[in-house]
């Protein structure tokens, strides 16, 4: 029996800072349906950051079967931001929409440009512009402008905005900086609102991803173990306006499941967790101090007095400043859990001496400078951490930093530059979130740690689909009650479709005409990628 | 199909450049509009505008190392022309619209 299904995700989102935000009572509603619900963690990707995590979530696959490794991806010796057609896994909405149920998707990631969906999607991480123009149907944003009555210019994506997060701001710019956020979800609520009432799917889901973002930029304000309240006026102030950030997002929780009703099943998710950074490790830098890597001349360098900077906002930049002829490996981004060797440098068959000392020397020498401590837990090789048949487009040597450090692409004469409590701000953990409540849903129950890979699954079971049997996610039954499980045996289906394939809802759908478009299609989309000549 | 000739090319930028105004910006759009300066690009937009280019040819064009080189070069602001004319200069003869 098909339910309907709403999947509220929470970017960034983690128990540690929403179990206290529920227990004082800021988020009723939210704790109100966890309690008669199930709650576990959910273990993200690696990378643990939001383009590799939420297609997981969005495909039930890992990443080294999707691709999608990072926010950018490396083309030669320069880079290109990721899309929709870097994916290379079926999406859940188009799993949903091809056996003939409705779905809305709103603010995910990596959903531009749209594929043809049974229903909506507006794509999230695009400035308002591309939005308008990758939604899909086409037009869909000019009609809910007229509709709601606003431009809805704040649910696009500002670049300058989103670099405060990880790079920081004056005291002067936090204020307008948490109100933008409380504004862009208020924007998306108003949209979800509009289409449950007007355009009630089988399938809605939505990301608000102001979590991420002040946890990020505001870490201090919202970390469980600190008091800023009494420090100074303006902490006090700061430490509010987040608080009245996550009201907001409680009181659309229970708007959502108020407009859902009590038949449906509701599904919270984050994509990572979060906790506190303690120090910027300059990776980039560490390759070049050990002859690894050459900056080109002219490079400035940043210096120990100056801040930390991570390296985001300008996504060419830190590829042109690598003297490529000399460069052996190298850091391409920040978010990026990885070093990339220069193959063309390395000859052939001195590659796996060269990654296996390369690694060596991560592990035991990337230590702090003045403990020597060491910043790395783990080094792996890409294949041996992300397996699959898009394993290649992982960085040659995953690189995982212990709790709290991350890494920074720029030059600088410093390596490590730890964060002050009064600069602490907070970076990415794998422990995310997962609840859910809701008729087919157990009741009061602590699961052990889902996989993110594991939504796909129990979304698709809420609806009455079968699970695809190629899918890496497993249906977590313990999600479920029991008497649901008897009534509506779980069904392993046939194995998801090309990510290519249009999605309407066709029973033919792989007829040999259809086979056929499929394989030119395919293969078109290869040669626009570079893969095939 | 012979190579789109470079008035060609700047109809369809032209064309997809209007799509991306929003309804209150009212700037005109010649070769000698500026993509961040007048359009009010942000540089992540351009960079978008370059794979719906692809898209619209159906072929992989080098914006990437297009966009590096500016970067190197410092340039913080291009015109429509120098779009048309990179495209004129990497589309292969017997290209056809994919879109």
């Amino acid at each position: 029996m098909s339910r309907q299904t709403i999947l509220i995700g929470l970017d960034g989102a983690t128990f540690a800072v929403l179990d206290p935000m529920m227990d004082s009572g800021v988020m009723p509603n939210l704790c109100g349906l966890v309690a008669r619900g199930v709650r576990g963690d959910l273990i993200s990707t690696t990378p643990a950051i939001t383009p590799t995590a939420w297609t997981s979530l969005m495909t039930g696959c890992t990443p080294g079967r999707h691709g999608v490794m990072d926010f950018v991806r490396r083309d030669g010796r320069t880079m290109d931001i990721i899309t929709s057609r870097d994916n290379a896994c079926e999406t859940i909405w188009s799993m949903v929409s091809r056996q003939g149920l409705r779905v809305c998707s709103l603010n995910f990631p990596l959903m531009h440009p749209p594929r043809p969906v049974n229903g909506y999607s507006i794509p999230g991480w695009v400035t308002s512009r591309w939005m308008r123009m990758y939604s899909y149907p086409k037009g869909i944003i000019k009609r809910l402008r007229e509709e709601i009555g606003h431009d809805l210019k704040a649910l696009g994506m500002s670049p300058g905005e989103e670099a405060k997060a990880i790079e920081g701001c004056s005291e002067e710019e936090y204020e307008d900086w948490i109100k933008l956020h409380i504004e862009k979800d208020r924007s998306w609520f108003e949209v979800l609102r509009h289409m449950m009432v007007n355009e009630p799917c089988d399938l809605t889901a939505v990301v608000f991803d102001g979590i991420d973002r002040l946890q990020h930029l505001c870490w201090t304000f919202l970390d469980p173990s600190s008091n800023v309240d009494g420090e100074t006026e303006w902490h006090g102030k700061i430490r509010e306006l987040c608080l009245q950030y996550f009201r907001q997002v409680d009181e659309i929780i229970g708007e959502i499941a108020k407009l859902a009703g009590p038949e449906a099943n509701l599904f919270f998710a984050s994509d990572h967790g979060f906790g506190p950074t303690k120090g910027v490790f300059y990776m980039n830098a560490w390759l070049n101090q050990n002859g690894y890597l050459k900056w080109k001349n002219g490079v400035e360098i940043d210096s120990a007095e100056d801040s930390p900077k991570i390296g985001v906002g300008h996504p060419f930049r830190y590829f042109t400043m690598l003297d490529w002829e000399s460069t052996m490996a190298y850091v391409p981004s920040g978010s990026c859990s990885g070093v990339y060797i220069v193959r063309e440098n390395i000859p052939e068959d001195q590659y796996e001496n060269f990654r296996t000392e390369l690694k060596e020397a991560i592990l035991e020498k990337c230590v702090h400078p003045e403990t020597g401590e060491r910043m790395i837990e783990r080094v792996s090789n890409r294949e041996d951490k992300l397996p699959g048949p898009m394993s290649h487009l992982a960085p040659d040597l995953i690189v995982e930093p212990v709790d709290g450090i991350v890494f920074s692409v720029r030059a600088s004469e410093t390596l490590l530059h730890p964060l002050s409590d009064d600069e602490t701000k907070g970076c990415h953990r794998a422990e995310g979130l997962f609840a859910a409540s809701g008729p087919s849903i157990a009741q009061g129950k602590s699961l052990e740690p889902l996989a993110i890979e594991d939504v796909t699954p129990a979304i698709l079971y809420s609806l009455g689909l079968p699970v695809p049997n190629d899918l890496e996610g497993r249906l977590v039954e313990e999600v479920f009650n029991p008497e649901m499980l008897v009534n509506q045996s779980p069904v392993i289906g046939e194995a998801t479709h090309s990510p290519s394939d249009m999605t309407q809802p066709s029973a033919e759908a792989t007829d040999a005409q259809g086979e056929e478009e499929d394989q030119r299609e395919i293969a078109a989309r290869l040669r626009a990628l570079g893969y095939m000549d | 199909m012979p190579k789109p000739s470079q008035e060609q090319i700047l109809a369809v930028l032209r064309d997809l450049l209007e799509e991306l105004k929003e309804d209150w910006e009212t700037v005109e759009i010649t070769r000698d509009t500026m993509i961040l300066g007048d359009l009010d690009f942000e540089s992540i937009d351009a960079v978008a505008l370059g794979g719906a280019i692809q898209d619209h040819y159906g072929e992989k064009l080098p914006f990437a190392k297009y966009f590096a080189k500016l970067s190197e070069q410092g340039v913080d602001d291009i015109s429509v022309g120098d779009i048309v004319d990179f495209i004129h200069e990497h589309l292969q003869d017997g290209q056809e619209a994919a879109s």
